[in-house]
């Protein structure tokens, strides 16, 4: 069944490229063909194939049966089953990160089963500063957890493998203890309910390595962050049934908020350095994707449970720190170019390491059949109206039709989804806990304008992203930057000044080369002249008349969990009183993405 | 917490005494780049040298 599925989503995506093929090839070649025209066609399949792609998992997740979730109560296990509760750390805010220690290990006390979990915080920290934070935190923290439940701490002094290393150097020191880990990020928070029903499936199923859940993005501040927060809210459940409906034994592993057998994942998942220099050799670095990978050619299976409720996590809440973090993903995405023809991988895990790196990949074919699309007019040889001297002339066809049925197809594989999850959610009554179908429809259309009006702007980062990893840039370790204030208009600019060069020179190639594309190239480069004005202005709270009247409301938000609220409690007690100079927040200047670039080999390993 | 050793302070003596349990587990290593088509031949070539 599985099989026959990814058939039919995988046919979908041909199908709608060859569609698109088909309408393109019909516009393109009307007045004549060159070489670039068949070039702009392939182009433009491949990215149709992928937002067809995604469009398919958004159609097979409203498909999917949503009935199943968490239960409230927490489910028995035996006593005797020890899980640990994983907390990487590294440079961030300690009195954030314990705090959400504090109250998950509050949640699970309540459920009488704090005695079963034990929390690991290993910190890589390096900074000294913030390593002495650490230590006072640590102490604010040993008062605030109850007796049942125990909490490490050990802080590697040089951090081999990063996070993936951090967390093999725990299972070395302290894995036979324990049955399952429980691996979280430092901005994670889970409810005790959710782990105690983690460990009830993994102890269901003996195979199973591995269970992912759905974290929801929570605690957003930003217009930015808000409509990311909205976005992994309302949809993502929605994509992430459909990813459910294609992951057979071989499901997603996003690195936090999931439980692994601890035997499975310490006989599975040593990874080896890659032969050669980062940005392709090195440390692999999106190491969730490749340990997904290995467990299951060892015949575990990996899962992704997206009805498990109470699963959280946070979100950059500007385009500067999101593009930060995407910089990071594609060259780990990128890395993966090199283990696709690793020994032993399932195809699908193959097939998953294709679309990480299509994630990345998309934006400068993007780009390319832009830039192909003004430069092609030009080349076009004059037309010969007078084939056949002394009879009528002949003119070329002009193809609008086609044009504006591959636009509208276009258009159609990027928002339809989102308005069949709007209506999904009327019919079904789902719309109701995010304030109901109106909020949510103004919601939708707030987002589906910032996601429109920032997809140039986030094209040119990718694209840039891409040619530094190709040109064998590192971009090292940057901490996450999760409590940044909003972005100036100078900070912006130092940003995304390159951007808007690079679309006035694209308006003035339009208007030289092509000047009847310039409005759909406007399109493009608008926002992108205007990148500065929106990076800033999107990074502002969004406390007044949209937030007031629900805009971007989310269900965590309505009713926030009961773990949020503690989590919410603790920090806001912990920071009114603590003396100043020991307590201060972690507090780190937005620096230009410029600054997280180091040449290859000179990054941290 | 135990009592707080002479000379050293509370929290340091509190970050000590968090550290982890021992129980070490092994992580071997896992092969993912496969071996180049010329190591596995060198073995070959050697023995023609040989000859």
């Amino acid at each position: 069944m599985v099989t026959l599925r990814r058939i039919l989503s995988l046919s979908f995506a041909i199908t709608m490229a060859a569609i698109a093929s088909f309408l393109a090839a019909g516009y393109f070649y009307a007045d004549g063909v060159q070489w670039l025209d068949p070039a702009r066609v392939v182009l433009l399949a491949i990215s149709t194939a992928w937002l067809a792609w995604g469009a398919g998992l958004a159609l097979n997740g409203l498909l999917s049966a949503r009935g199943k979730r968490t239960p409230d109560a927490p489910p028995q296990t035996a006593p005797a089953v020890r899980t640990a509760v994983l907390v990487p750390v590294y440079n961030e805010d300690p009195a954030k990160s314990f705090s959400h220690v504090a109250a998950m290990t509050r949640s699970l006390d309540h459920l009488g089963i704090g005695g079963q979990f034990d929390f690991a915080i290993l910190s890589d920290t390096n900074d000294p500063r913030i390593a002495r934070q650490e230590e006072f935190w640590l102490d604010r923290l040993k008062g605030e957890v109850g007796e049942a439940c125990q909490v490490f701490y050990r802080r590697r002094e040089s951090n081999p493998g990063k996070k993936a290393g951090n967390i093999a150097d725990f299972i070395k020191t302290s894995g036979a203890l324990y049955d399952y880990l429980i691996i979280l990020d430092a901005d994670s928070l889970m409810e005790g309910v959710t782990m105690a029903e983690m460990v009830r499936r993994m102890e269901a199923d003996p195979e199973l390595g591995l269970l992912q859940t759905l974290p929801k993005v929570v605690h957003a501040r930003s217009f930015f962050g808000r409509a990311i927060q909205f976005s992994a809210s309302y949809y993502s459940p929605v994509y992430a049934g459909g990813l459910a409906m294609l992951q057979g034994r071989e499901g997603p592993f996003w690195g936090h908020n999931a439980i692994v057998r601890t035997r499975a994942f310490a006989g599975s998942c040593g990874l080896p350095e890659l032969p050669g220099r980062p940005p392709f050799g090195g440390h692999i670095l999106s190491h969730d994707y490749v340990e997904a990978a290995l467990l299951a050619r060892n015949g575990w299976r990996v899962r992704l449970d997206p009805d498990l409720r109470g699963s959280f996590e946070e979100g950059p809440d500007n385009v500067v720190d999101f593009a930060k973090r995407d910089r990071r993903w594609c060259q780990g995405n990128l890395q993966h170019s090199r283990l696709l023809a690793a020994p032993g991988l399932k195809a699908w895990n193959r097939f998953v390491f294709i679309q990480g790196i299509m994630a990345y990949v998309a934006a400068p074919l993007w780009a390319l059949f832009l830039v192909a699309s003004i430069v092609a007019p030009a080349m076009k040889v004059i037309p010969d109206y007078f084939p056949v001297p002394g009879l009528l002339p002949v003119f070329p066809r002009v193809e609008q039709a086609n044009a504006l049925a591959l636009l509208t197809g276009v258009v159609g594989l990027l928002i339809g989804p989102k308005l069949l999850i709007l209506l999904d959610g009327a019919v079904t009554g789902r719309n109701r806990r995010f304030g109901g179908s109106l909020r949510c429809f103004f919601s939708v259309v707030a987002e589906v304008a910032c996601t429109s009006l920032l997809a140039p702007v986030m094209m040119m980062f990718q694209t840039r992203a891409v040619i530094q990893v190709l040109a064998g840039l590192d971009a090292g370790w940057p901490a996450a930057n999760r409590e940044a204030d909003r972005v100036s208009l100078g900070e912006a600019w130092a940003a995304s000044w390159w951007i808007v060069v690079a679309g006035s020179l694209t308006i003035g190639a339009a208007y030289r080369l092509a000047p009847d594309y310039l409005p759909y190239v406007m399109l493009v480069t608008g926002p992108q002249l205007l990148a500065p004005l929106l990076i800033s202005g999107t990074s502002f709270a969004a406390a007044g008349l949209g937030r007031r009247f629900g805009l971007f409301a989310t269900v965590e938000e309505r009713v926030p969990a009961s773990v949020m609220r503690l989590q919410e409690g603790i920090l806001l007690r912990w920071r009114s009183d603590v003396p100043a100079e020991a307590g201060e927040a972690v507090a780190r200047p937005i620096q230009p993405l410029r600054d997280t670039h180091t040449p290859a080999g000179a990054g941290r390993t | 917490m135990m009592g707080v050793p002479e000379g050293k302070s509370r929290v340091r003596h509190l970050v000590e005494e968090s550290g982890l349990p021992a129980a070490p587990m092994a992580m071997p290593e896992q092969t993912l780049v496969r071996q180049r088509r010329g190591l596995l031949l060198r073995p070959l070539m050697q023995w023609f040298a040989l000859r």
